[in-house]
C-alpha cells in the first residue's frame, strides 16, 4: 500500500478542480493510510490495513452549493461527481449571502510546518509487533486483559480552487485507546501522538492493567453531591459534547449555544479557558481547513467569559466576520455547520496527582456514554464513570467503587472548580472526522452531582 | 471491476492456505439534503467503491484498499496481516464449517431514491420547512443510501446484495427565555429509515405534519416541567424502539460479552450465567430478525456470507441468547445469528444488530392503551439518551410527556427525563399495543467498534406501558 503523498494529492485535487467557468469549484482531496490493530479480550482480535482516497468536489453556483464525495479518481469519475455538484448547486436556491469560495489572499497564511514522521508513514511490522506484544504483557501482568485499539495513520490533503487557490499539507499522527479488565473492574490508558515512537504501548497497557487491578473488588456507594478529581480523559468526555452543543456557528446563530449571545458576559467559574487551537495544536495538524482557509487560535471560553466560535465562510459571512478555518464536511453525517479541530481545556499551575488537594472525594478515571441535549443552554449533561472509580480520604486513596451517573449543568458545576492541573493530555474523539481532537489537563470540581448508580438493581 | 480479478484475490487466498478468506467488492452511494428555514443546508452525494479482503490464518487480517488494481496484492497484504497476529490471537479461532451460499438478494425497492430528482426532493423539503410558520429553526432532512456488495469465499460462496435505506424528517425548534425546545416527526435526523424506496418517503406526510409538529414545539416552551417522582409511563413507538437498541439490542451483542468490545461501546450483564434469568416481564419477547421485510436492518446474507434469519433473544421475559457470528456463536456456545455486519468496504465485519423486535401484545392501539391507564404520562420521540458500559443505568429524555388522566390525554410537560435498571424496567413491563400499532422504527447512526463504524438497524415495536418509572 503506498503512503499518501502531497504530489499526488495536488495533481488529482488540480485534476478533479477541472476548467469550469461558469461556477465556482473547489476539489479537496484527502488521501489516508492506516494500519492499526484491534485488541480484545486480551489478544490481538486482528490486524489492519486499510488505504483510501476521497475526493470532494464543491460547486457554487449563484450562492446555492452543491458537494459530492467520491473515490472513483479515474477521469471519467471525477468528471461524474463534478458534475453532480454543479447539478446539485444549480437546482438548490440561490443564497445571495453565501460568501463563495475563497482566493489565495483571503483564505489567509497557514502555519508554516510539516508535521511528518516518516517511520509512522511506512511502519514496520517487527516493531510494532513487539510494541503490541509489550501491551498485552505490561496488562497480563496485572491479571487484566486488554481490548483496544493502535492505530498510526499517515495523510495528505490538497485543496484547489478555480479562483486560484491550492494547498497541500500532510500529517501523522499514532493513537492508542486501551481497556484492560480485572474482576469487576476496569482501567484505561489512551493517548495521542503526532509520531509513532512517542507512543508507549507498554506504559499505556501497564497503567490500564494497574488502574484495572485496583478497581476489580469495588463497593457500594451513594449517590449524591461529593468532590471530584477529574482525570483528563473524564474532561474530554465532556469536551466532546461542550464542542458538539455549543462551540460552532450554527449552534450560535439558531441560539441553541450556551454562547449565543454570550459574548463578553460571564458564562462560567473563572478558571475556564476553553480554546481551538487551530495550528498551534499538534493534535490534528492540518493547518488549513478543507475549503483551504488558514486555520487560527478560536477562544470560545476566557477565564470565564464567553468568547467567539469557529466559521467556516458561509457562517462568517452570514455572522459579518471572517473564516476561523473550520469549514467541515463529512460523507457519513450531515454536518451541521463549521467543526471544531483541536479543543483545549487550558491547563492550570496544580502539579502532581492533585489528590491532596481532593482531599476527600471521588477519583474519575473517565466517563462514558455522556448526552448534552438535556439543555444546550446551560451544558445539562448526563453520563457514567467507568474505568475505575476511587473514593479518596485525607488525600489517600481508600477503595475503589462502583460507578455512578451524574447529571450537571456544566456550567455551572465549572463554577466550582478549585484545581486545575498543569499538564495536558491529549486524546483524539470518537466522532474524529466531526469534531477533531481534545487535550485537557485535571480538574478539580466542587460538590458535583451523581444522581444514580449503576447497579442491576 | 471485474469478477476475475475477485476470483483471482480468491483463488490466491486458498493457495495461501488461509482456513477463511473473504473478498468483499462494496459500493455505497449515500444522500444527505437538509433544508433549515427554506435554504438548501446540504446537498451531498457520496460515492466509494472499494475492496476488503479478510482472512484466517491462525490470525485474522484485513486488508482493504480502493485501488482496485491490484487485488492479489491485497489478498496476500491480508495474509501477512494474518499472520503477524496470530502469535498474540486466540490459542483457537473455529469458525466451523459452513454451506457455500449462492444467489443475488435486494431490498424491496419499488421507486430507487436515486432515480428522483434532487430538485424534487429539495421542493419537497422547503415545502415542509414553509409549513412550519414560525418558529426559530424549521429544519427538513432527507436520507438515501444504496450499498451493492459482492462477496466471494474461499468455502465458495458466491453472493450479491442490493440494499437501499430511505427516510425522511421535519424538526421544529423554539428558543425562548432560555429555553430550547424541539418538536420532531417521524423522529429526529433519519427519521423512520426503512429498507425501502423512494416510495416509504413519500408515505411520510411531512408537509401535512409541519404545522401540528411546530405547534407543539412552541407548546413545550411554555409548558411546565415534567413533575419528579415515581410515574407510569407508556412509550411510544419511537422511544421505545431506542429502549429496546440501547438495552437489548446492544447488551445482546457477543463480541460485548466476550469482552471484545471494551475499548469503546463495553461489556454486557448478559453473560452466559445469565441465559434462563428473568430479563423482564412474561409479556416481553424479544427477537433478532434480519429477514424482516423492508426494515432497515434487513439483508439477505450478513458480511460473512452467512444467511439471514431469526433468533430469540428474550422468551417471556427470560433471557434466551446473543447475536452472534460464526467465530462469536461458537465461542458462546449459541446459535449462530448471522449478525456479523461491516459499514463499508474499508471496515471489518463485527457483531452488529440486526433488526431487533419487540414482539406485539394483546392491548390494542395506543388509544386503547392510554384508555386503560388512570395516571401516567406518554412520552413521545427520543431527545438524548445515555446508558452505562454494561447497559444496565439508563437516562433517556424525551421530546414531549402528555399527562395521562382516567384514560385521557389533559395536558403537555416538557423535558421529561426517565431512569431506570434494564431488568427492573423491562420488569415492570404490563402492556404492550397490539399488531395494530406495531411497526418498524429504522435507524441510521448505530455506533461501534474501533475504528468506529456506524450501522443502519431497525426495531420493530408497539408503545408498551411500564409502571413506577422514576421521572427527574
Amino acid at each position: 500500500m503506498s503512503v499518501p503523498s502531497r504530489d499526488m494529492a495536488l495533481m488529482l485535487a488540480t485534476s478533479a478542480c477541472g476548467s469550469v467557468e461558469d461556477a465556482q469549484i473547489q476539489a479537496t482531496v484527502e488521501q489516508v493510510q492506516s494500519r492499526y490493530a484491534r485488541l480484545g479480550a486480551g489478544v490481538l482480535l486482528h490486524r489492519g490495513e486499510i488505504s483510501r482516497s476521497r475526493v470532494i468536489l464543491r460547486a457554487i453556483v449563484g450562492g446555492a452549493e452543491g458537494i459530492s464525495f467520491t473515490n472513483d479518481i479515474s477521469p471519467e469519475g471525477l468528471a461524474t461527481a463534478r458534475d453532480q455538484a454543479l447539478a446539485s448547486a444549480r437546482r438548490a436556491l440561490p443564497d445571495p449571502e453565501h460568501p463563495g469560495l475563497p482566493t489565495d489572499e483571503q483564505a489567509g497564511v497557514p502555519l508554516d510546518v510539516d508535521p511528518w514522521d516518516e517511520p509512522t508513514a511506512v511502519g514496520s511490522f517487527d516493531q510494532e509487533t513487539q510494541a503490541l506484544q509489550d501491551a498485552l504483557e505490561a496488562a497480563r501482568a496485572h491479571d487484566a486483559a486488554l481490548a483496544g485499539i493502535v492505530e498510526h495513520s499517515s495523510r495528505a490533503r490538497a485543496v484547489v480552487n478555480n479562483l486560484g487557490l491550492a494547498r497541500v499539507g500532510r500529517c501523522t499522527h499514532s493513537r492508542a485507546r486501551l481497556i484492560a479488565s480485572c474482576g469487576e473492574g476496569s482501567g484505561h490508558g489512551g493517548a495521542l501522538e503526532g509520531s509513532r515512537d512517542a507512543l508507549d504501548l507498554r506504559a499505556l497497557g501497564d497503567k490500564a492493567g494497574r488502574i484495572a487491578a485496583l478497581s476489580k473488588a469495588p463497593e457500594d456507594i451513594e449517590p449524591g453531591r461529593y468532590d471530584v478529581l477529574l482525570e483528563p480523559e473524564a474532561v474530554i468526555e465532556l469536551l466532546e459534547w461542550i464542542s458538539m452543543i455549543g462551540l460552532g456557528a450554527q449552534s450560535v446563530s439558531e441560539g441553541t449555544s450556551f454562547l449565543a449571545e454570550k459574548s463578553g458576559e460571564r458564562i462560567t467559574g473563572d478558571r475556564v479557558t476553553l480554546y481551538d487551537a487551530g495550528p498551534e495544536a499538534d493534535l490534528l495538524p492540518v493547518v488549513f481547513d478543507a475549503e483551504g482557509v488558514a486555520r487560527r487560535r478560536v477562544d470560545f471560553v476566557v477565564n470565564g467569559v464567553g468568547g467567539e466560535v469557529v466559521h467556516d465562510r458561509r457562517s462568517a459571512g452570514l455572522a459579518g466576520c471572517s473564516s476561523t478555518g473550520h469549514w467541515r464536511t463529512s460523507d457519513s453525517f450531515p454536518a451541521n455547520g463549521p467543526g471544531t479541530e483541536a479543543v483545549i481545556f487550558a491547563p492550570g499551575t496544580d502539579s502532581g496527582p492533585m489528590l491532596d488537594k481532593l482531599g476527600s472525594g471521588l477519583h474519575v478515571q473517565r466517563f462514558h456514554y455522556v448526552n448534552g441535549f438535556l439543555d444546550p443552554k446551560k451544558a445539562r449533561m448526563t453520563g457514567l464513570t467507568r474505568d475505575g472509580l476511587f473514593e479518596v480520604r485525607d488525600g489517600e486513596v481508600v477503595r475503589a467503587v462502583k460507578d455512578l451517573r451524574f447529571t450537571e449543568d456544566l456550567l455551572e458545576a465549572f463554577g466550582r472548580i478549585d484545581g486545575l492541573g498543569d499538564t495536558l493530555h491529549s486524546v483524539a474523539g470518537f466522532w474524529e472526522d466531526l469534531y477533531g481532537a481534545f487535550a485537557a489537563p485535571r480538574v478539580l470540581i466542587r460538590d458535583f452531582l451523581f444522581s444514580g448508580r449503576c447497579t442491576a438493581n | 471491476m471485474s469478477r476475475q480479478v475477485l476470483e483471482s484475490a480468491r483463488d490466491r487466498l486458498r493457495d495461501r492456505g488461509v482456513v477463511l478468506g473473504e473478498v468483499r467488492l462494496v459500493e455505497r452511494r449515500l444522500e444527505w439534503i437538509q433544508v433549515r428555514n427554506g435554504k438548501v443546508e446540504t446537498c451531498t452525494q457520496t460515492l466509494s467503491r472499494g475492496l476488503g479482503i479478510r482472512a484466517l490464518h491462525g490470525g485474522w487480517g484485513f486488508a482493504a484498499s480502493d485501488n482496485l488494481s491490484d487485488a492479489v496484492a491485497l489478498a496476500d497484504r491480508a495474509v501477512e496481516l494474518a499472520l503477524s497476529a496470530a502469535p498474540m490471537a486466540y490459542s483457537e479461532i473455529d469458525v466451523g464449517q459452513h454451506e457455500p451460499q449462492t444467489g443475488h438478494w435486494a431490498s424491496p425497492v419499488e421507486q430507487d431514491p436515486f432515480d428522483v430528482p434532487v430538485d424534487e426532493k429539495i421542493g419537497w423539503l422547503i415545502e415542509a420547512t414553509e409549513a412550519m410558520g414560525s418558529v426559530d429553526v424549521a429544519a427538513a432532512n432527507t436520507m438515501c443510501l444504496k450499498r451493492t456488495t459482492h462477496l466471494l469465499s474461499t468455502e465458495g460462496s458466491d453472493i450479491t446484495q442490493e440494499q437501499v435505506v430511505s427516510g425522511v424528517s421535519i424538526r421544529a425548534t423554539v428558543v425562548k427565555d432560555g429555553l430550547v425546545q424541539h418538536r420532531t416527526w417521524p423522529k429526529d435526523g433519519e427519521g423512520n429509515l426503512a429498507g425501502r424506496g423512494w416510495e416509504h418517503v413519500r408515505t411520510q406526510d411531512i408537509v401535512g405534519m409541519a404545522p401540528e409538529v411546530a405547534e407543539e414545539a412552541r407548546q413545550l416552551v411554555l409548558a411546565p416541567k415534567v413533575p419528579a417522582g415515581l410515574h407510569d409511563i407508556i412509550l411510544d413507538g419511537a422511544q421505545l424502539s431506542l429502549q429496546i437498541h440501547e438495552s437489548c439490542g446492544h447488551p445482546v451483542e457477543g463480541d460485548r460479552v466476550l469482552g471484545e468490545e471494551m475499548s469503546l461501546a463495553g461489556g454486557s450483564f448478559l453473560q452466559p450465567s445469565q441465559r434462563g434469568e428473568r430479563y423482564g416481564s412474561d409479556l416481553v419477547h424479544l427477537y433478532a430478525e434480519s429477514d424482516s421485510v423492508g426494515a432497515a436492518g434487513s439483508f439477505g446474507w450478513d458480511d460473512e456470507g452467512s444467511p439471514s434469519g431469526r433468533v430469540d433473544l428474550v422468551r417471556e421475559g427470560r433471557f434466551e441468547g446473543w447475536l452472534t457470528g460464526r467465530e462469536s456463536a461458537r465461542r458462546l456456545g449459541a446459535p449462530h445469528a448471522a449478525a456479523m455486519r461491516a459499514e463499508t468496504w474499508a471496515a471489518m465485519p463485527i457483531v452488529r444488530m440486526v433488526n431487533v423486535n419487540l414482539a406485539p401484545g394483546t392491548a390494542g392501539s395506543l388509544d386503547d392503551l392510554v384508555a386503560s391507564t388512570e395516571r401516567g404520562l406518554l412520552l413521545s420521540r427520543n431527545r438524548a439518551w445515555s446508558i452505562d458500559q454494561l447497559r444496565l443505568n439508563f437516562q433517556f429524555g424525551c421530546e414531549a410527556a402528555y399527562e395521562i388522566v382516567d384514560g385521557e390525554i389533559r395536558g403537555l410537560f416538557r423535558d421529561p427525563l426517565y431512569t431506570g435498571k434494564t431488568p427492573s424496567f423491562w420488569g415492570s413491563c404490563d402492556a404492550i399495543c397490539g399488531p395494530e400499532a406495531w411497526q418498524q422504527w429504522g435507524w441510521a447512526f448505530c455506533g461501534k467498534g474501533d475504528p468506529p463504524q456506524i450501522m443502519h438497524v431497525s426495531h420493530g415495536c408497539a408503545p408498551a406501558r411500564f409502571r413506577g418509572v422514576r421521572l427527574l
